[in-house]
């Protein structure tokens, strides 16, 4: 199979509709929220009665700019809101208003984790249509979501690989919820992907005809989908076939791409600048007061976790991936005394992640507090515990709530570090066992283990391994002859 | 006061008449109650009257206790049925809208309202106000009250009619292409189309969504002024709507002497006839012994006006009617077997009167791949031309004026088989929608055979202040009003 | 310029209205009419001018909710309704 591809380069744009987390619709001050009977959320402007008239939700703007700052794209001083004309039961006004030849705005890109930069062709602001459900004879039409915002981003297709349009989604999904302007949950339909794929002979300059594959609602999906429509296109050209420009839907149980029944032939949609909205006027002023309040975005939270937590990449470009990860690990950072924030990424990331994902928390609301994390660290750090008695206060924090501290104190798990008591212990079992102590002598260093063994069980596992194992190693080689 | 009095008093003489208890809230009602079921057949000027709503209307005011606080106090006002109301219906003279209710009030309603203005009813108009005639709508033509075989003129008909034949005092209409003026001009009454965005147009059903404007239709140029204070100022509901507040007049003749007024050249030539033409001398005579210096000034883009107002106006309204698709209101087509799109076919083609849908054809193709540029898009480029025209003339000059129409009131059916011919009849007023200035139609004149004509005097925009201080002198001086009326 | 009726038809069908065979001839007509009618425009310069509009003044909504006219009162005009949802014939897709 990929064989097959080798001949070929692999050509990708991608068009994401992310709806913006706003309180009230883009053109009127219906409510956005999720659910709710059907066309609860509906006035006289989304339900498209006649004499309703569109003004636009400043919320929207201020995010379209924080998005556009946080791509480095041009943001037009003037851009237009046009109409774009169809009959469709979900579209009351028979037209939705979005943007058209002057779009809000340009260029800008992302950065790829291969460092390679990934171009913009532009993004605009658009509404929402409203929802279809099928019955055997009749359709029924809800306009809750009609009217709810929208940006939509356009790559330029630069994108080579499913793996580099995956990539390239993570990316701009943890961008605007970095910015907080979308919480971007595939499943939901807050973050859509369509994507155009094309094939072109390995070297030439000419494109091949693509095919947008539309509603990709995940990242596993995107690139599933993607393999798939690229080696169906190689399986035609190869055969000596055409590729047909189509519309496909993506089957996610066959993980296969099937055309979609065509609603029509391509749609004539008669754009023009839409006459109840003016020029949108976007100047220096406005973008800097955005630009100042905007916050640290993945790739430089990235960068500074590396510089100034001294943490290895892929650690810092786990913690970043999610802004609130990002948020509770900086969090836990601000209790650490002889605890490494390197050793806080550990636990957080390993650990703590498990947790999260098997009991479905999250690190916003995280029964086990970042502080919680940071006591634990440190009490590692001075030594008070080990790592191993450690993951049993873990476990205890988890089940309880209880903070370190308190289940350390609860428990008495304090590790023993006494030189003294470690020395007696020891003598103690070296003594009690002499076959062992032989073994030992007589060559097979690895019978250190079964002291260690009977005198962590002996102690609870409370006392430190570090100063038993410095503690038998001397008792023991003291019994050697000659020593 | 007796009730024929009543019927011929100007809303200011209304309120104040209440206000210093010459007569009651009751009689005022009772008067044009009464007026419009006597008048009101004949001219066919209504879509909507119901004395219940009405009497619903002045209950709620009568508790009012301090009346005098309210600028429109007990006034009643008709409203073209193109604007909504919550408690009657709304069909914009169109089939496809019958017994629609909507469910909001347009904001220019709420405001008279709390101004303490009863709506009266709505008024019969060329369908979704397209056409200059009353002859397209779907409740019938509407006569001309100074001749019923004749016209009042649209697309506002039944609101000029109604208000020059004393059913009420104050009406209010809409205009696009010259639907208030050309009407007012026809039926002897004042008409103002406010600058773009004046007047709020929430709640105006749209047509030509950048060149609609609400306005008053009254006998006096007070009482517009009065009715433009109360409906205008910035609507948050309408992005279009200026920020600037309504205005005082003051009102001084002095204000009249040294105005430069400019004859648009090309609105007086032949194909005026006779009697306009006549008129049209007269007032420019009249404005001339007020003071004024009133010369002839060139306008070539007005030539182009026409098309411009077609192209544009049509293809925005093929974009405003697509929402009229029998799904969420309005007419349906009642076939049951009938598929989602022979539902959306029927309704339309059933619902839609058939200058609407020329005008719908008309606007769709112009906005069509590969003709925008040619149509749509060059009618933009010519209407930037036209208003940066406009502009550089008043720079020279104060007002601009020209006869509201090239003829009277023409026959019930005599231009309603060539669409062409009506269409061109609107060079008058097109310009002033496409450059969005405000103008006002009064009568300066009468012709031979009895008929109203119209002097349109158009101001710089969002100089409404002026506009109507000029009008109102220029009215004071020839008393047209209180030499004419209408025999109906 | 010339209209024929394939054209209107396509024009037809992008208004979503139905037109007679009388109809489609009588469009011709008149669309041919009033085109010949603006090419006049072309006699006009093309400038280059951008509609600014009379004021820069923003006309935005702050982001709040506003209450809404509820689901019943929603479908309460609607021709055909299921529940509150709108009803139309069977979508195909």
């Amino acid at each position: 199979m990929s064989d097959l591809l080798q001949q070929f380069d692999l050509v990708i744009g991608l068009e994401v509709h992310c709806q913006l987390d706003t309180q009230s619709k883009l053109f009127c001050g219906c409510s956005t929220s999720f659910g709710g009977e059907p066309n609860a959320h509906t006035c006289p402007v989304c339900l498209g009665l006649p004499g309703a008239l569109p003004v636009v939700n400043k919320k929207v703007l201020d995010s379209a700019i924080a998005l556009a700052l946080a791509v480095g794209a041009d943001i037009r001083q003037r851009s237009v809101f046009a109409r774009k004309q169809y009959f469709y039961p979900d579209l009351p006004k028979g037209y939705q208003i979005s943007q058209f030849d002057l779009p809000f705005c340009e260029k800008g890109g992302i950065t790829l984790t291969s460092g390679k930069f990934i171009e913009l062709t532009r993004i605009h602001i658009e509404e929402d249509a409203g929802k279809n459900v099928h019955g055997d004879k009749n359709s029924f039409v809800d306009l809750n979501r009609a009217g709810i915002p929208l940006l939509e981003i356009v790559s330029t297709p630069q994108l080579e690989s499913a793996e580099e349009a995956s990539d390239f989604l993570r990316r701009l999904h943890s961008i605007v919820r970095f910015l907080e302007i979308s919480n971007a949950n595939m499943e939901e339909g807050s973050f859509r992907c369509d994507a155009n794929v094309s094939l072109k002979r390995k070297g030439a300059t000419k494109l091949g005809t693509r095919c947008e594959i539309k509603n990709l609602n995940s990242f596993r999906n995107i690139e599933r989908a993607i393999h798939y429509e690229a080696v169906r296109q190689a399986d035609i050209i190869v055969q000596g076939g055409t590729i047909i420009q189509q519309t496909m839907l993506f089957d996610a149980n066959s993980g296969s791409t099937r055309p979609m029944r065509s609603k029509e032939e391509s749609h004539d949609y008669r754009y023009f600048p839409d006459p109840d909205l003016p020029v949108l006027f976007i100047n220096e002023e406005r973008i800097e007061k955005t630009r100042k309040s905007l916050p640290e975005l993945p790739a430089q939270l990235e960068k500074r976790f590396i510089e100034q937590f001294e943490l290895p990449a892929v650690d810092a470009a786990q913690l970043t991936s999610d802004r609130d990860l990002a948020k509770y690990f900086e969090s836990s950072t601000k209790f650490l005394k002889k605890g490494t924030p390197k050793l806080a990424a550990n636990w957080i990331l390993s650990e703590l992640a498990r947790e999260v994902n098997d009991r479905s928390w999250t690190y916003m609301n995280c029964p086990v507090s970042a502080q919680s994390i940071a006591q634990l660290v440190n009490a590692i750090g001075e030594g008070t515990i080990s790592g191993k008695i450690a993951k049993t206060v873990f476990k205890s924090m988890v089940e309880t709530g209880k903070d370190p501290e308190t289940i350390i104190k609860e428990e008495g798990l304090v590790q023993i570090s006494d030189k003294s008591a470690i020395r007696t212990l020891v003598e103690r079992i070296v003594n009690e066992n002499p076959a062992q102590v032989a073994e030992f002598l007589s060559g097979k260093e690895k019978i250190i283990g079964f002291f260690v063994g009977r005198i962590m069980k002996e102690s609870g596992g409370k006392m430190n391994p570090a100063a038993v194992n410095a503690v038998l190693l001397s008792t023991l080689n003291s019994k050697k002859v000659g020593s | 006061m007796s009730s024929t009095k009543i019927s011929s008093l100007s809303a200011k003489a209304i309120v104040s008449g209440l206000a210093s208890r010459s007569f009651a809230l009751d009689d005022v009602i009772a008067t044009f109650v009464e007026r419009t079921k006597k008048v009101c057949p004949a001219l066919n000027s209504h879509v909507f009257f119901s004395e219940e709503v009405i009497s619903k209307q002045v209950d709620a005011l009568k508790k009012t206790s301090n009346p005098e606080s309210y600028p429109l106090f007990g006034v009643p006002v008709l409203v073209k049925d193109n604007i909504c109301t919550m408690d009657m219906p709304t069909t914009c003279g169109s089939k496809i809208l019958a017994g629609y209710v909507p469910q909001y009030d347009a904001t220019v309603i709420s405001r008279l309202r709390n101004a303490g203005a009863v709506i009266f009813g709505k008024t019969n108009q060329d369908e979704f106000a397209m056409g200059s005639s009353n002859e397209n709508s779907a409740y019938g033509p509407v006569k001309n009250p100074w001749d019923l075989e004749r016209v009042p003129g649209g697309s506002s008909g039944g609101s000029a009619a109604a208000v020059a034949a004393e059913l009420v005092p104050v009406a209010l209409g809409s205009d696009t292409g010259g639907s208030i003026r050309q009407p007012a001009s026809f039926c002897g009454v004042v008409g103002l189309k406010p600058t773009y965005g004046a007047v709020s147009r929430y709640g105006l059903v749209a047509y030509g969504s950048s060149l609609d404007c609400i306005g008053p239709i009254t006998r006096s140029v007070e009482d517009a002024a009065m009715v433009f204070d109360v409906i205008s100022g910035h609507d948050p509901k309408d992005a279009t709507s200026l920020h600037s507040g309504s205005r005082e007049i003051p009102n001084s003749e002095a204000m009249v002497s040294k105005k430069r007024i400019g004859v648009i050249s090309e609105l007086i030539g032949t194909g005026n006839d006779l009697d306009t033409t006549h008129s049209f001398k007269e007032a420019v005579l009249e404005l001339k012994a007020l003071g004024a210096v009133v010369e002839e000034v060139s306008l070539p883009e007005i030539e182009y006006s026409i098309a411009m107002y077609y192209l544009i106006a049509t293809a925005e309204a093929s974009s405003n009617l697509a929402r009229f698709d029998g799904i969420r209101f309005g007419h349906r087509s009642s076939d049951p077997t009938q598929s989602l799109k022979e539902l959306y076919l029927n309704s339309r083609s059933e619902g839609f009167g058939k200058e609407v849908k020329q005008r719908i054809m008309l606007g769709t193709f112009a906005l069509s791949s590969g003709y925008y540029d040619a149509y749509y898009g060059k009618a933009l480029n010519a209407r930037e031309q036209l208003k940066s025209a406009v502009k550089r003339l008043f720079s020279q000059y104060d007002f601009l004026i020209s006869p509201t129409s090239p003829t009277t009131a023409f026959k019930i059916g005599e231009k309603i088989a060539d669409p062409l011919s009506m269409y061109l009849s609107d060079i008058g007023t097109i310009a002033a929608n496409l450059a969005g200035i405000p103008a006002i139609s009064i009568p300066c004149g009468m012709s031979e055979s009895r008929l109203p004509i119209g002097l349109q005097i158009m101001a710089p925009w969002n100089q409404e202040t002026s506009l109507l201080q000029l009008a109102g002198i220029y009215e004071k001086k020839l008393k047209w009003s209180e030499r004419y009326k209408p025999n109906v | 310029m010339q209209i024929d009726a394939h054209m209107v038809a396509q024009v037809a069908k992008l208004a979503h209205l139905k037109l007679s065979s009388e109809e489609i001839v009588y469009y011709q007509n008149h669309l041919e009419s009033i085109l010949g009618y603006v090419q006049q425009l072309d006699k006009m310069a093309q400038s280059q001018q951008v509609a600014t509009g009379e004021s820069e003044i923003q006309s935005e909504r702050e982001d709040v909710r506003r209450p809404s006219v509820g689901a019943e009162q929603a479908v309460i005009q609607a021709p055909d309704s299921s529940g509150t949802f709108f009803q139309v014939p069977r979508i195909i897709e």
